[in-house]
């Protein structure tokens, strides 16, 4: 269970660049659901979900999962329980390193990393082989020692899936990451993606520009509007949700508005 | 003539090691270390001024290695905990190892009194050449070796960004210490190599190293496109010897001319023609 409380982030504080991207939001997320972000653009879906992986860091707020406040957590330990496959495919894998290498490190994720043993060992090699042709997405398989910078984003972001999956982490933060994608691509990267996390009994918390699949595959909708979330919608009110309902709510905010100075969690 | 080409072989080996520097620091780790002059002139000085006081002249090298690999540590902790900016932070310690190396240069300039090849049965020459290849070799093999191990894999990483690094549980401030600290060594031993064959050592020697080491990653790709760690050794190996040479050729008419102060202008300017030569044979996609 991850539950945040009460978060803030505000983006150049007491200058006049101010910008207050996240407005008290409080959210409490089950084990195994997957849930669909949706909102205008500006409306603090990106925010929330970096402010999960620690990409930024909140003013006010505090975030649990389970019984472990987290809140003061680095990139570096919050990254045993989130993963994250963002827009920019460098966020999820890393370019320099072939598709193996990428699957193997994720294997050593927060292990001790031997100077003696080859990066890639036979039995290592077989089964993340094996691992990638039971992905069966668009002949991954073939790309096994290619470049990762090379190969194409739908691919990099199933690789990026699959470093979650074999690092261990239980939550997978998605944000727009089949943008730019043809239609038959993006058809196929949102399939995996529900694939990869109902079979490994992960909970996802998803911002995806195809709103209609999100939420449809989603079992609950948050729907979040000048950094607050004014809809929480679960099984049968989640069917009455239309998509016109998002446009409903006004585009960005820009104003500036000061909020309740509360005590810095870190 | 054969004493002066087999040097300049040696000098070439030597120079790998430089290579190696500049292969770790800006294509494994992608960081901009201009340490590298530095560390080179103090491995050099060191080693002159131990050989000089009467040490083991496998110890000296050591010794030296260690004194590299402490410029590495200075440079990627001012990366790490202070926070300063990779080339910044470079130049600030280059400059402080400046004390340290004019220092060490004070205990003399010139170890021909006590060449370590004068009372063997191998001529000077062909003593230093030994050496050189024995000690090259052994650091390349060591590189490749760490390079492709899973600790290597971790360094590679880090190339690629704070996030990802992070993300996939690296130690990022760890493996720049060690990263710089094993290319700052490397350049190190070939500043002691630099001594030996060279019998002469002065607070400007490393100038112009990272010229080299650079030109020497350059061209090496270029005849050797890496496709993996091994690729890249060996391109670094065969990019150093062919600059060595071009450079050779192109300084023997400048020296008798004009004098060796003109050799850093000449690498230079045949650094950069090279360059616009491959740039402008480039075709087909280009990797950003």
């Amino acid at each position: 269970m991850i539950r945040a409380e009460d978060v803030f982030v505000v983006f150049y504080p007491n200058t006049p660049l101010e910008r207050v991207a996240l407005r008290g939001v409080s959210l409490t997320i089950q084990d195994g659901e997957i849930i669909s972000l949706v909102g205008n653009n500006g409306s603090g879906r990106s925010t929330l979900l970096r402010f999960f992986a620690a990409h930024v860091s909140a003013s006010v707020g505090r975030l649990w999962v389970d019984k472990t406040d987290i809140s003061c957590q680095t990139i570096s330990e919050r990254s045993l329980v989130f993963a994250s496959v963002f827009y920019d495919e460098n966020i999820g894998t890393a370019g320099n390193l072939t598709v193996l290498e990428n699957l193997a490190i994720a294997g050593l994720h927060h292990q001790s990393r031997s100077v003696l043993a080859p990066a890639v060992s036979k039995e290592v090699r077989k089964s993340l082989l094996q691992q990638l042709r039971d992905i069966d997405f668009m002949n991954m398989e073939v790309l096994a020692d290619e470049k990762t910078a090379n190969i194409s984003k739908p691919h990099r972001q199933v690789l990026a899936m699959m470093i979650a999956v074999i690092k261990g982490a239980k939550i997978l933060l998605v944000d727009e990451h089949s943008t730019g994608l043809d239609k038959e691509s993006a058809g196929a990267l949102l399939r995996t993606t529900e694939k990869i996390v109902r079979s490994n009994n992960m909970t996802a918390i998803m911002a995806v520009g195809d709103l209609k699949f999100s939420i449809e595959a989603s079992d609950r909708v948050v729907l979040l509007s000048h950094g607050k979330v004014v809809s929480d919608l679960k099984g049968e009110e989640k069917k009455k949700f239309k998509i016109d309902d998002i446009f409903a709510t006004s585009a960005c905010d820009f104003s500036v508005s000061r909020h309740p100075q509360l005590p810095i969690p870190c | 003539m054969l004493y002066h080409i087999v040097n300049v072989f040696s000098l070439a080996l030597a120079f790998t090691l430089v290579g190696l520097n500049v292969y770790i620091s800006t294509r494994i780790l992608n960081v901009t270390d201009l340490t590298c002059d530095a560390s080179v002139a103090l491995g050099g000085c060191s080693y002159g001024a131990l050989i000089l006081g009467g040490i083991n002249p496998m110890v000296a090298i050591f010794i030296a290695a260690l004194l590299g690999m402490c410029a590495g540590f200075i440079t990627s902790s001012f990366v790490s905990y202070i926070k300063i900016e990779p080339v910044l932070a470079s130049i600030i310690s280059l400059s402080a190892l400046q004390t340290l190396i004019v220092r060490l240069s004070s205990f003399g300039d010139s170890i021909v009194e006590r060449g370590i090849f004068r009372k063997t049965i191998l001529s000077p020459a062909a003593g230093n050449a030994v050496l050189a290849i024995i000690v090259t070799l052994i650091l390349c093999i060591f590189v490749f070796r760490i390079l492709n191990s899973e600790y290597g894999l971790g360094m590679r990483v880090y190339g690629n960004g704070k996030i990802i690094s992070e993300s996939l549980g690296i130690n990022t401030n760890r493996i720049l210490l060690i990263g710089l600290g094993i290319g700052n060594a490397l350049s190190a031993v070939a500043g002691a190599l630099m001594t030996q064959l060279t019998c002469h050592f002065s607070p400007g020697m490393g100038s112009g190293s990272l010229v080299f080491g650079l030109a020497a990653v350059i061209i090496g790709e270029k005849i050797l496109p890496p496709k993996n760690i091994l690729a890249a050794i060996v391109g670094c190996l065969i990019g150093s010897l062919i600059y060595k040479i071009i450079v050779e050729v192109a300084c023997l008419g400048g020296t008798q001319d004009l004098g060796s102060e003109y050799n850093n202008i000449i690498m230079a300017i045949v650094l950069v023609l090279l360059i616009a030569l491959i740039q402008n044979n480039e075709k087909g996609g280009t990797e950003s």
